[in-house]
């Protein structure tokens, strides 16, 4: 509604599969970022597990990071994948009427 | 009986666990000393079968316990924090790991120059040259087999360049990777390396 581009009619369509497209990169490129550092979290946790030196106190609450880092990760997939799914199905809307869009 | 000096190919063969057959190619390609009696008839040490059970003994232990060198891993990530992750976790497991590190792409390949590694390990997502522009280039001139290649990457699983490399054959860990995932693969690399080492071949020839 803010955009205030104006577009003739005939050009919408292959923008708004343009747009659809730069978003699902976009959408991957965070997806990408978000695991990352959560690999770094999940995986110091494990490496300070196997230390011997600590105190139930200390391995209590490393096993509390890592119960919550891994409901993080599951929570992040859950909305990546719906997430994915409405980018196709929005991606499906924008190319149905326009045959002449190259098949991803 | 246990204390007889000569035996006869079935009583090696069964001492060693292994077929008759075993036993004369042992003795052909003189892993065991044999002589022949002058009935025809082979005669083997029992000290040389027992000096090879021990043998056989040591390399069974060798390979779940420690292997005859460190394995070689050149690891190649961007993320410094992931560089210092794995580097912890390979030197706190049980058995000698050598660990190379690269920043992108196009420093894996001179690393990849400079020693070949038993098992390289690289993201995809880089600045610079990334992973898949690194294994193309390594496929094309044949610097490491794919079986050495194991690829970690936060990426989509069903982004097209990690189907891509899925499809032609690659390992393919996902992040978050879990550091029991790691663990295998190490394992699963030395063995494979520790099967290819000359020293195991009497207990392949069976």
């Amino acid at each position: 509604m803010t955009d205030t581009r104006s577009t003739p009619p005939t050009a919408e369509l292959p923008d708004a599969a343009r747009a659809c497209q730069a978003l699902a990169t976009r959408f991957a490129q965070t997806a990408h970022d978000l695991r990352t550092p959560l690999n770094a979290i999940l995986g110091f946790v494990q490496v300070l597990q196997l230390e011997g030196s600590l105190s139930d106190d200390q391995l209590d609450s490393l096993s509390e990071i890592d119960r919550a880092a891994r409901l993080l990760n599951s929570r992040l997939e859950t909305s990546f994948s719906a997430m994915r799914e409405e980018l196709e199905a929005i991606a499906s809307l924008s190319q149905a009427p326009a045959p002449q869009n190259p098949s991803a | 009986m246990t204390d007889k000096k000569v035996l006869s190919s079935a009583e090696a063969a069964r001492r060693l666990g292994v077929s008759l057959r075993t036993v004369q190619l042992w003795v052909e390609q003189d892993i065991l000393p044999a002589w022949k009696t002058p009935g025809g008839h082979r005669r083997i040490p029992a000290e040389a079968v027992a000096e090879l059970i021990a043998q056989q003994n040591a390399q069974v232990n060798g390979q779940t316990e420690k292997s005859a060198g460190p394995l070689r891993i050149l690891l190649v990530e961007d993320e410094g924090y992931l560089r210092k992750l794995y580097a912890r976790y390979l030197h706190s497991l049980p058995y000698p790991v050598e660990l190379e590190v690269a920043e992108d792409g196009f420093q894996g390949l001179i690393k990849l120059g400079q020693a070949k590694p038993d098992l390289l390990i690289t993201d995809l997502m880089m600045p610079g040259m990334d992973g898949v522009e690194m294994i193309r280039t390594i496929r094309r001139g044949k610097y490491l087999d794919d079986a050495h290649i194991a690829v970690v990457t936060a990426m989509d699983p069903s982004a097209t360049e990690v189907e891509a490399l899925r499809d032609s054959g690659l390992q393919i860990l996902h992040k978050p990777l879990l550091m029991e995932d790691l663990k295998a693969l190490i394992e699963r690399r030395m063995q494979q390396t520790n099967n290819c080492s000359p020293a195991a071949t009497p207990v392949n020839a069976r």
